[in-house]
């Protein structure tokens, strides 16, 4: 059998395993959407304020701070792997919060990674907001926070697409779940470790299978983003 | 009735990285009707408004409202008794309702009385049957028109109106300045307004200003003859005027 067929065979076998409901698959689909789910719900609670300071106030090295969160977008998830195995491996810093080779670590690790879209993003999408939009709110009462939030509804179709964003890089990075979660079956194991595991094995099928999931869990996640646009996002 | 309030600007001054908008502005408001503000484009119009409604500080000078020097404290406060409808209708990108509705909410009042509000302003302006609409679906006349109903239903102290009937047909224009004359009875109405004739129809006090600079102020009267040749030449609408040349 040539490659081409066999790639084409381990595609169909892929799909019914995906869609018998293999329990190992479910499970590992699951763990992923969990891990980085939190990590982009994590990297939304402190880079949205963030970003609200940054696209609403005038300060001294604002440019500086947004250049550097930009240039932290194509930051490489195995470096970035590296220094978080570094500070939570046993004889690191915070070797003694036991994160290492957890979910946790790789929550956190994830977490740190999306970040930089985040702010960059929602940067983009509330720097797009008609700034008048907060005088406007504060001349019917609104105080300088509610008049920030304000423009932050006004802005969030672009924040959204901020979160998409974070949780898609999440969800389809490899460095970061390999080096700080270790691929441990059954606890640390997610859709791109288990791709990279698979095929190292020489297990196509299995590897083609997954890869269908990571792509339509990531194709769901933006389904579901778009639908909330539409109903909500006016 | 509550007592009209009284504003002061003294040596008001305002400065945009490299652009003086506002040159050492001295202006005094206590009482009732309507004070228009005129001067060509780029005078430092809607500058002037912003700073009196709170919206922008001064580089320099202060400003008193009812004797009482302005700190950042005072202002979240100040404003919620001060508010003003923007040049092109701004609104939030929502329903009529809830544009009207917004200021009310976060003054937590009771959903009676913010639905029971809601329902005479969107009569009184001739809004109902547009409640449910989205902004964006409204004509430039029905937008102007909620960003008055918006700002009318907060009850105000003081109305500020930075050229509110730009652009608007000569029903919507009828309906807006009605309502300004019916609120400047009671009430203080500061407007920018590039419309002479508006200004002979509803002002009560003119003020002009141009690159930055009070040129002159009092009764409307002192259109009908002025001195400086700058107010000559923009009550004689002289083409080449709006370039500021004066």
């Amino acid at each position: 059998m040539n490659m081409i067929t066999e790639i084409v065979s381990s595609f169909f076998e892929a799909l019914n395993l995906v869609f018998s409901g293999d329990s190992f698959v479910i499970d590992i689909a699951l763990r992923s959407i969990y891990i980085s789910g939190f990590a982009t719900i994590l990297a939304l609670g402190f880079g949205i304020p963030i970003a609200m300071i940054i696209s609403f106030r005038e300060f001294f090295g604002k440019n500086i701070i947004k250049w550097i969160f930009n240039i932290s977008l194509g930051f490489p998830t195995v470096t970035l792997g590296l220094m978080l195995f570094l500070l939570f491996s046993r004889s690191g810093p915070l070797g003694v919060f036991g994160i290492l080779y957890t979910p946790t670590g790789i929550i956190i690790g994830q977490s740190i990674l999306v970040t930089p879209i985040m702010v960059s993003f929602s940067v983009s999408a509330l720097e797009s907001v008609n700034p008048e939009i907060r005088n406007l709110a504060k001349t019917l009462g609104a105080s300088d926070f509610q008049a920030s939030i304000m423009a932050l509804i006004e802005g969030a179709k672009g924040v959204s697409l901020a979160i998409v964003g974070s949780f898609n890089r999440a969800v389809s990075e490899l460095g970061i779940a390999l080096m700080i979660g270790g691929n441990i079956r059954g606890f640390t194991r997610v859709l791109t470790t288990t791709i990279a595991l698979e095929t190292r094995r020489g297990e196509i099928t299995q590897s083609i299978a997954i890869a269908i999931v990571l792509l339509f869990t990531i194709a769901g996640v933006n389904i579901v983003m778009s639908l909330i646009k539409r109903l909500w996002l006016r | 009735m509550a007592a009209i309030i009284m504003i002061d600007l003294k040596n008001v001054t305002k400065e945009f990285s490299d652009t003086l908008a506002l040159n050492h502005i001295n202006l005094h408001f206590d009482n009732k009707g309507v004070f228009t503000i005129i001067g060509p484009s780029g005078a430092g119009k809607t500058t002037l408004l912003k700073i009196l409604a709170l919206l922008l500080k001064p580089t320099k000078g202060k400003i008193f409202v009812n004797n009482v020097n302005v700190d950042n404290n005072m202002r979240h406060s100040l404003r919620r008794k001060f508010t003003m409808v923007f040049q092109n209708a701004l609104f939030f990108n929502s329903n009529v309702h809830d544009n009207i509705s917004y200021g009310l909410k976060i003054r937590n009042l009771p959903s009676d009385e913010v639905e029971k509000r809601i329902r005479d302003v969107l009569k009184r302006f001739g809004l109902i049957e547009l409640e449910k609409k989205l902004m964006s679906e409204l004509s430039v006349g029905q937008m102007q028109r909620v960003s008055l109903a918006r700002a009318f239903v907060l009850e105000p102290d003081i109305l500020f109106l930075d050229e509110p009937t730009a652009n608007l047909d000569p029903e919507n224009n009828s309906i807006m300045e009605k309502e300004i004359l019916s609120f400047s009875k009671t009430k203080p109405v500061v407007m920018s307004t590039h419309n002479i004739m508006q200004i002979y129809r509803i002002a009560d006090r003119v003020a002009f200003l141009s690159d930055g600079s009070l040129i002159d102020i009092g009764e409307k009267g002192i259109l009908e003859d002025p001195q400086d040749e700058c107010i000559k030449r923009f009550v004689a609408g002289e083409t080449g005027y709006l370039n500021n040349n004066c």
